[in-house]
C-alpha cells in the first residue's frame, strides 16, 4: 500500500509523524518541569519565610528581655519611660511576626509546637506585666526575683520551642528539595527515552521514502534531469547505467528512448547520404522500428519513392533534347511541385522548339536584310562624301566672314580711341574757355578802376572849372585847361565804359562757347560708348563665327566618320550574311514537333498534340561574333 | 546872383552847372557853386523834414545837406556811385551860408546866353513853378534852370523844421 502512494503523500505522512512525536516530547518535558518547579516554589514560599519569621521572633524576644532587665536596673524615670515605649514597639513587631508565621504553618506537629510557644510567650508576658509595676516602683529586689525566677524559665522554654520550630522548618525545606531532585531525575529519563524513539522513527521514515524514490527514478534526480537535458540538446552519445533488475524506472525508459532514437537517426542518415550520393533507390527497413518511429522511417522511404519516378522521366526527356530531339514530353501526371516541374519542362521543350523555328526563319530574313543594309550603306557613303565637300566650302566662307568681322572690330577700336581723344580735347577746350571768361571778368574789374579814376578826374575838372569861374577874368586860362582836362576825363571814361561793355559781351560769348563745348563732350562720350559697343558686338560676332567654324569642322568630321562608318557597315553586312547562313546550318540539327520549316530537314521526333505554329520573326537575334543588333525591316 | 543881375547881363553869357536829378537835367549858376564833392559821411539829424538829409563836415564847418528830389515832393534820392554833393553859397539877410545839395550826377559846365533862357511854363512841370527860374533848350531836351534862392530859402527850411518840432513832418 505504501508503495502506491504519491511522493507528496509519503513525505506528508513521514513529516506529520515526526512533528507529532516532537510535540508529545515537548508537552511531556513541560509537564515534568512544572513538577520540579512546584517543589522549588514550596521551599521559597513556605519553608524559607517561616524560618525567617522564627529567627526574627527569637531575636526580638532577646531584645525584649534586655529592655526588661535594663528597666529593672534603671532608676531614672525618663529612661524607664523610654524603655517601656521601646518594649511596646518590640512587642508589637514580635506579634506581627508571630501572626505572619501562623499563616505559613503547614503541619499538625508544627501547629502543636506553635501553640506551645504561644502559651509560653503569653505566660511570659503575664510575668512581665507583673514585674513592670514593681520595677517602676523601684522595688528592684522583687522585680529581679520575678526576672530570675519565673520569667527566666519561661524565656528558656520558649526559646527552645523556637529552636525546635526552626529545625522543623529546615527539615521541611530539605524534604521539598529532595522531592524536586527525584522528580528532575525521573523527567530526564522519560524525555531522553522519547527523543531516542523519535530519532529512530524519523530515520526509518527517511530511509523508506528515499528507497521508494530511487526505485522509481532509477538514479539520482539531478542525474536523471541532466540526462533529459542532454537528450533535449540532441546529445545521445553517453551510455546510461541501470541496475540489472531495473526495467520500470525513469532512467530505464530514457535508455530505451535513446536506443530507438539512435536506430532511427542511423536510418535517416543512411537515406540522406544515399540521396546526397544520388542513390535514389536506397531504402531503410521500417519493420525494425516501433510506433511513430516506424511511421517516420516509412515516410522518408515514401518521399524518396516520390522523387524517383519524375526524375527518371525528366532524365529521359532531357536525354532526347541532348540528341536534338525536341519532340519528347512527360505525359504522366504528378502532384504539387513535381507537376509544376513537369509543366515547366514541357513548356521549355515547346518554347525551345518554337524559338528554334523562329530562329530559322529569322536567319532567312537576316540574310536578305543584310543585303539591303549593304546597298543602303553604299548610298550613305556617297552622300557623306558630298556632304563633306559642301562642308569645306562653308568652312572657307566662314573664315572670310571671320576676317571681315575682325577688321570691323579693329576699326571700331580705332574710332573709339579717336572719340575718346576728341572728348578729352573738348574738355580741355572748355577749361580754356572758362579761364578766358575769368580773365575777361578780371579785365572788366580793372576797367572799372580806370572808370572810377576818370570820374574822379572829371569831378576834379569840375571843381577846377568852378574855381576858374570864381576867379573871373584871371581864371579864364585855367578854365580852358580845366575844360580840356574834363574833356580828357570824359573821353577816357567813355573809352573805359566801351572796353567794359566789350569785355562783358566777350564774357557772354566765351561762356556760350564753353557751354557749347560742354554740351559737345557728352555727345562725344556717347559716340565713344556706342563705338565701344560696336567693337564688343564685333568681338562677340568673332566668337560666334569661331564657334560656327568649330561646329562646321565637327560636322565635317562627323561626315567623314559617317563615310568610313558606312563602308564598315557594308563589310559588316557581308559578314552578317555569311553568319546567317551558318546559323541556318546550325539550326538544321534540331528536330521539332510539327512540320514547321522542316521541309529540307528530316524530322525524327514525334509530333505532339498541338502542332507548333509557323515561326514568326518577333525580335532581334544575336548571331556569331556580331556586336550589333538589327531590327529586321 | 539874382534874377535882376541875370536880366541885366542881357545878351551876355553866364556859366551854369548842369546836373542830373531822377533822370532830368537841372541847371544852377556856376558862380553860386563853391565846390563839388563825392557823396559820403552824411550825419543824419532826427526830427528834421525829410528833404534835410543831415549834415557833413566840410573842412571843419558843419554844412547841412538838402535832398532836392525830396524838396520837390518826390521820393528821396537813392545814393549811387555817381551821387555827388554840390556845395552852394546862399546869401540872405543873415549873411552867407553854405549848403549841400544831393544830386544824382554832375553833367557839364555850360555857357548859356541869357536870351536862350525862356520863362517857366505856367503849368505842366513836375515841380513847383516858383522854384523854376526858366527853361534852357539844350541840344535835344529842356534843362530846368532852378531859382536857387527860392529852392534853398533858409527861411522856409527853418519854418518847415519848426513845424517838424511841433508835430509830425507830414
Amino acid at each position: 500500500m505504501f508503495k502506491n502512494m504519491t511522493l507528496r503523500t509519503k513525505l506528508a505522512i513521514g513529516f506529520s509523524l515526526l512533528v507529532l512525536l516532537t510535540t508529545a516530547i515537548g508537552g511531556f518535558a513541560i509537564f515534568q518541569m512544572g513538577k520540579v518547579n512546584d517543589a522549588s516554589t514550596e521551599i521559597t514560599v513556605n519553608w524559607m519565610p517561616s524560618i525567617r519569621h522564627i529567627q526574627s521572633m527569637n531575636t526580638k524576644t532577646s531584645d525584649f528581655r534586655i529592655a526588661e532587665l535594663m528597666h529593672v536596673i534603671s532608676e531614672d524615670p525618663a529612661q524607664i519611660a523610654g524603655l517601656e515605649k521601646k518594649m511596646d514597639s518590640i512587642k508589637a513587631a514580635l506579634l506581627e511576626d508571630r501572626d505572619a508565621y501562623a499563616k505559613l504553618i503547614s503541619s499538625e506537629e508544627e501547629r502543636a509546637l506553635y501553640e506551645a510557644f504561644a502559651n509560653q510567650f503569653d505566660a511570659y508576658m503575664e510575668a512581665n506585666a507583673r514585674m513592670i509595676p514593681l520595677s517602676r516602683a523601684m522595688r528592684t529586689g522583687e522585680a529581679m526575683a520575678i526576672m530570675n525566677g519565673e520569667s527566666q524559665s519561661l524565656f528558656d522554654s520558649y526559646s527552645a520551642t523556637l529552636e525546635k520550630l526552626v529545625d522543623l522548618n529546615i527539615a521541611g525545606g530539605k524534604a521539598a528539595s529532595e522531592n524536586g531532585d527525584v522528580m528532575y531525575a525521573r523527567a530526564t529519563g522519560w524525555i531522553l527515552g522519547a527523543v531516542l524513539i523519535a530519532a529512530l522513527l524519523g530515520g526509518i521514515i527517511g530511509v523508506v521514502i528515499v528507497r521508494s524514490l530511487m526505485r522509481q527514478l532509477g538514479a539520482d534526480p539531478s542525474e536523471a534531469a541532466a540526462v533529459a537535458q542532454r537528450f533535449a540538446a540532441g546529445d545521445l552519445s553517453e551510455e546510461l547505467k541501470t541496475r540489472d533488475d531495473d526495467a520500470s524506472s525513469l532512467l530505464a525508459a530514457l535508455k530505451t528512448v535513446q536506443g530507438s532514437l539512435r536506430a532511427m537517426i542511423a536510418d535517416a542518415g543512411h537515406l540522406t547520404r544515399a540521396v546526397a550520393e544520388g542513390r535514389l533507390r536506397a531504402r531503410a527497413d521500417a519493420e525494425v522500428h516501433q510506433g511513430d518511429f516506424r511511421a517516420m522511417v516509412q515516410g522518408i522511404n515514401d518521399t524518396m519513392e516520390s522523387f524517383v519516378v519524375p526524375i527518371t522521366e525528366i532524365q529521359r526527356v532531357l536525354g532526347a533534347m541532348a540528341e536534338g530531339d525536341l519532340s519528347q514530353t512527360i505525359r504522366a501526371s504528378y502532384q504539387g511541385d513535381f507537376e509544376q516541374l513537369k509543366i515547366a519542362l514541357n513548356t521549355t521543350v515547346d518554347k525551345l522548339g518554337e524559338t528554334i523555328g523562329q530562329v530559322r526563319s529569322s536567319a532567312d530574313a537576316l540574310n536578305s536584310a543584310a543585303e539591303q543594309v549593304s546597298a543602303t550603306s553604299q548610298t550613305l557613303s556617297q552622300g557623306a562624301a558630298e556632304q563633306a565637300a559642301s562642308m569645306e566650302e562653308t568652312s572657307s566662307s566662314i573664315e572670310q566672314m571671320s576676317a571681315s568681322i575682325a577688321q570691323n572690330t579693329e576699326n571700331a577700336q580705332i574710332t573709339n580711341g579717336i572719340a575718346t581723344q576728341a572728348a578729352r580735347e573738348a574738355e580741355e577746350g572748355g577749361t580754356a574757355v572758362r579761364e578766358t571768361v575769368q580773365a575777361m571778368r578780371e579785365i572788366a574789374i580793372k576797367i572799372k578802376i580806370i572808370d572810377d579814376i576818370a570820374y574822379k578826374t572829371n569831378l576834379l575838372a569840375f571843381n577846377a572849372a568852378i574855381e576858374a569861374a570864381r576867379a573871373g577874368e584871371h581864371g579864364k586860362g585855367f578854365a580852358v585847361v580845366a575844360a580840356e582836362v574834363r574833356n580828357l576825363a570824359e573821353r577816357s571814361q567813355s573809352a573805359a565804359q566801351e572796353i567794359g561793355d566789350l569785355a562783358g559781351s566777350s564774357v557772354d560769348r566765351a561762356e556760350r562757347a564753353g557751354k557749347l563745348l560742354e554740351e559737345m563732350v557728352p555727345s562725344i562720350v556717347k559716340t565713344a560708348d556706342l563705338v565701344q559697343e560696336i567693337a564688343a558686338a564685333s568681338s562677340e560676332q568673332t566668337t560666334g563665327v569661331t564657334q560656327i567654324n568649330s561646329a562646321v569642322n565637327q560636322v565635317n568630321q562627323a561626315t567623314q566618320g559617317t563615310a568610313s562608318g558606312s563602308e564598315e557597315l557594308a563589310a559588316t553586312a557581308e559578314e552578317m550574311t555569311s553568319q546567317a547562313q551558318q546559323l541556318q546550318e546550325l539550326m538544321a540539327f534540331f528536330r521539332v514537333a510539327g512540320a514547321g520549316a522542316m521541309a529540307e530537314h528530316p524530322v525524327a521526333g514525334k509530333i505532339l498534340s498541338s502542332p507548333a505554329p509557323q515561326p514568326r520573326i518577333v525580335g532581334a537575334e544575336k548571331h556569331g561574333p556580331g556586336k550589333d543588333q538589327f531590327i529586321p525591316f | 546872383m539874382t534874377r535882376d543881375t541875370t536880366l541885366e547881363s542881357g545878351q551876355e553869357k553866364a556859366q551854369y552847372l548842369i546836373f542830373n536829378l531822377r533822370g532830368e537835367p537841372f541847371a544852377i549858376p556856376l558862380l553860386g557853386v563853391k565846390e563839388i564833392i563825392e557823396y559820403g559821411s552824411v550825419t543824419h539829424i532826427p526830427n528834421m523834414p525829410v528833404f534835410i538829409r543831415g549834415v557833413i563836415n566840410l573842412r571843419g564847418r558843419v554844412v547841412p545837406v538838402i535832398d532836392l528830389a525830396a524838396r520837390f515832393g518826390e521820393p528821396p534820392t537813392t545814393v549811387g556811385e555817381r551821387t555827388c554833393v554840390v556845395i552852394v553859397e546862399l546869401q540872405d539877410e543873415a549873411g552867407i551860408n553854405d549848403m549841400g545839395i544831393v544830386v544824382d550826377g554832375v553833367n557839364a559846365v555850360s555857357d548859356i546866353p541869357a536870351s536862350e533862357i525862356e520863362p517857366p511854363p505856367r503849368f505842366g512841370a513836375k515841380i513847383r513853378v516858383d522854384f523854376i527860374q526858366g527853361m534852357w533848350k539844350s541840344q535835344d531836351r529842356f534843362v530846368i534852370v532852378l531859382d536857387q534862392a527860392r529852392v534853398l530859402s533858409i527861411q522856409e527850411i527853418n519854418q518847415l523844421a519848426e513845424m517838424m518840432e511841433d508835430g509830425p513832418a507830414r
